[in-house]
């Protein structure tokens, strides 16, 4: 397990850790089967951390959907060999429940950042007339004016599975990375409308593996 | 039965941001019914979505069931005020009004800011009296939208401090980047205007100038009140509280805009100056000026409010028939005051040799 600790230590994980928490991100045991050596070979790769922070409280058909949905794009991202490492669990104090349109988004990114160099993304209860807001190819300063974070809303991606809101997660932490949307290809995960095949193509891991949100690879 | 097909509930066809819904294969009765909570294949919010850009005409009424229903979550019956909002017919804020009592804290939210978009005079009593029973979000909420629509108005009513000179962020010029304001093109107005087209603030927007202003990787959209576009406006201005128009954001993802800033006006003790006070949509004041009155134009002058997230700007220039002549905009380029942050959710750690055994 040498490697294990090595790329727990390479996410910045020490001392007591649950893999299937720090790791994965999960918040309720997960009904699927998790491979660790996939996980530690994407750590090995460049990979990205996310700060998913709750503006709303979700029930736990909510939270299980979050954490399958969290998985589904762990995979998705797997497919051009890009990892999601760390992610840490958040939340703030009520008023930002629903976003009413970009105004809203923009008060909440520009009001609330994790001070790190993990991705926010924010999970509020619903966002009106769209189901996520990103910008593209987000910033990584914090401290600057530019946008930087995603807000992704629960109730509209609701499919009392998690495929949507995973494949939503996915697509708008793929803008923050640099992805534009692909109006012409129904199968990709960037097509404007979800559910859609999820895919990403080479070209688009090669967009996004050059963000400068992307940590390079772990010595494990 | 089909939106496309079947009269007279053909959807309207308009610019909207992206749903995750094929529009085309629903019927008005599955809409009603995923708004009424009948039907959970796919989203309510998405639903009342949908539905508020159909043409059915009695919509209204389903969203006042879902607001009116204290079995719905708080979030649900909020979005149906918020939609209600969005409606702007009388009907629609008579069942706002209506429900200017209900006691959960962000259902009366959703109301308030409802009624703030829309609220008449007889929407102000409603208003007044649900202040004083209203607490925290809602009680702020509830002050804006008697701001709102004072300014609307033009009433006198709601007197607001006018932020003092030292509370202003300070500008370090050797820190500061200029930025670009200049007139919009006749696309982009047009545009801007269709995406602000679901954003009712009771005012109608000057189509000529419209002003584009690009700041960092934002663009910014500046419309003025068509009230305020001849010769007189400015002397308006001197007379009584304004509601001068709006700052609208373009999103990055969608390129619509939507309102990001309203820009209200109160007239000040110096009868040849004015303030300016320019809100966020939740009703955070942040930035504040000055103008002052010279014959038919008005200098002003208006700087950035220490916040969460906030950083220093300078805009000066002047007003003149309904015309902005932009003289200094300047910009820090890093974020001033520190974004406030998350509180950590923390779990009780689980020991790592333990779990290995759950995975594959």
């Amino acid at each position: 397990m040498a490697s294990l600790r090595a790329a727990a230590q390479c996410i910045g994980l020490s001392g007591q850790i649950s893999i299937v928490k720090d790791f994965y991100g999960y918040r309720i045991k997960p009904s699927v089967s998790l491979s660790l050596l996939t996980q530690v070979r994407l750590l090995q790769g460049k990979h990205i951390h996310l700060n998913l922070i709750r503006t709303a409280s979700f029930d736990d058909s909510q939270q299980k959907q979050i954490d399958f949905g969290l998985q589904l794009m762990r995979n998705i991202y797997a497919t051009v060999n890009v990892g999601i490492g760390r992610i840490q669990r958040f939340f703030i104090p009520p008023g930002h429940e629903v976003i009413g349109g970009n105004d809203e988004f923009h008060n909440l990114i520009n009001e609330f950042s994790v001070p790190n160099a993990s991705i926010d993304v924010f999970l509020v209860h619903s966002i009106v007339g769209a189901a996520g807001k990103s910008p593209v190819d987000g910033s990584c300063d914090k401290d600057s004016k530019d946008d930087s974070g995603c807000v992704i809303g629960v109730e509209n991606n609701a499919d009392g599975l998690g495929l949507t809101l995973g494949q939503a997660i996915a697509h708008e932490v793929g803008h923050y990375l640099g992805l534009e949307h692909e109006d012409k290809l129904p199968d990709n995960l960037m097509f404007p409308r979800l559910l859609n095949d999820g895919k990403l193509y080479g070209g688009q891991g090669g967009v996004m593996v050059l963000h400068c949100s992307v940590n390079g690879g772990c010595q494990t | 039965m089909s939106f496309k097909v079947v009269p007279p509930f053909n959807f309207v066809s308009r610019i909207s941001e992206d749903v995750n819904v094929d529009t085309g294969k629903l019927s008005l009765k599955r809409l009603r019914d995923v708004v009424a909570g009948r039907e959970t294949t796919f989203p309510r919010s998405q639903g009342m979505a949908i539905l508020q850009t159909t043409d059915f005409p009695n919509k209204h009424r389903d969203f006042e069931a879902v607001l009116e229903n204290e079995m719905e979550p708080p979030e649900i019956r909020y979005l149906a005020a918020i939609n209600l909002g969005k409606l702007t017919t009388p009907a629609a804020m008579e069942i706002l009004v209506k429900n200017s009592h209900v006691r959960d804290e962000r259902v009366l939210t959703g109301v308030m800011k409802a009624l703030g978009c829309i609220g008449n005079k007889s929407a102000l009593d409603a208003i007044s009296t649900a202040k004083e029973r209203a607490t925290g979000l809602a009680a702020m909420q509830a002050e804006f939208a008697t701001t709102l629509i004072a300014h609307r108005l033009g009433m006198e009513e709601c007197e607001l401090p006018v932020p003092e000179t030292r509370d202003h962020l300070e500008l370090d010029l050797d820190c500061a980047r200029p930025f670009r304001i200049t007139q919009a093109d006749d696309a982009d107005a047009e545009f801007c205007l269709r995406s602000l087209a679901d954003q009712p603030f009771g005012i109608e927007f000057l189509e000529h100038p419209m002003y584009q202003a690009r700041c960092g990787r934002n663009t910014w959209m500046i419309l003025l009140n068509r009230d305020f576009s001849d010769k007189s406006s400015v002397k308006t201005l001197r007379r009584r509280k304004t509601f001068l128009g709006v700052v609208a954001i373009r999103s990055e993802e969608t390129q619509l805009y939507s309102v990001a800033y309203l820009l209200l006006t109160s007239p000040t003790k110096d009868k040849d100056a004015v303030s300016i006070l320019i809100y966020r949509t939740n009703g955070d004041l942040t930035f504040s000026g000055i103008a002052r009155i010279v014959e038919n134009y008005a200098e002003f002058s208006i700087l950035a409010l220490p916040q969460p997230g906030a950083f220093a700007v300078k805009l000066e220039g002047v007003f003149e028939d309904g015309r902005l002549d932009i003289k200094t905009a300047l910009s820090t380029t890093f974020v001033q005051i520190k974004k406030r942050e998350p509180i950590e959710e923390l779990g009780s750690p689980v020991v790592l040799e333990m779990e290995v055994e759950q995975c594959t």
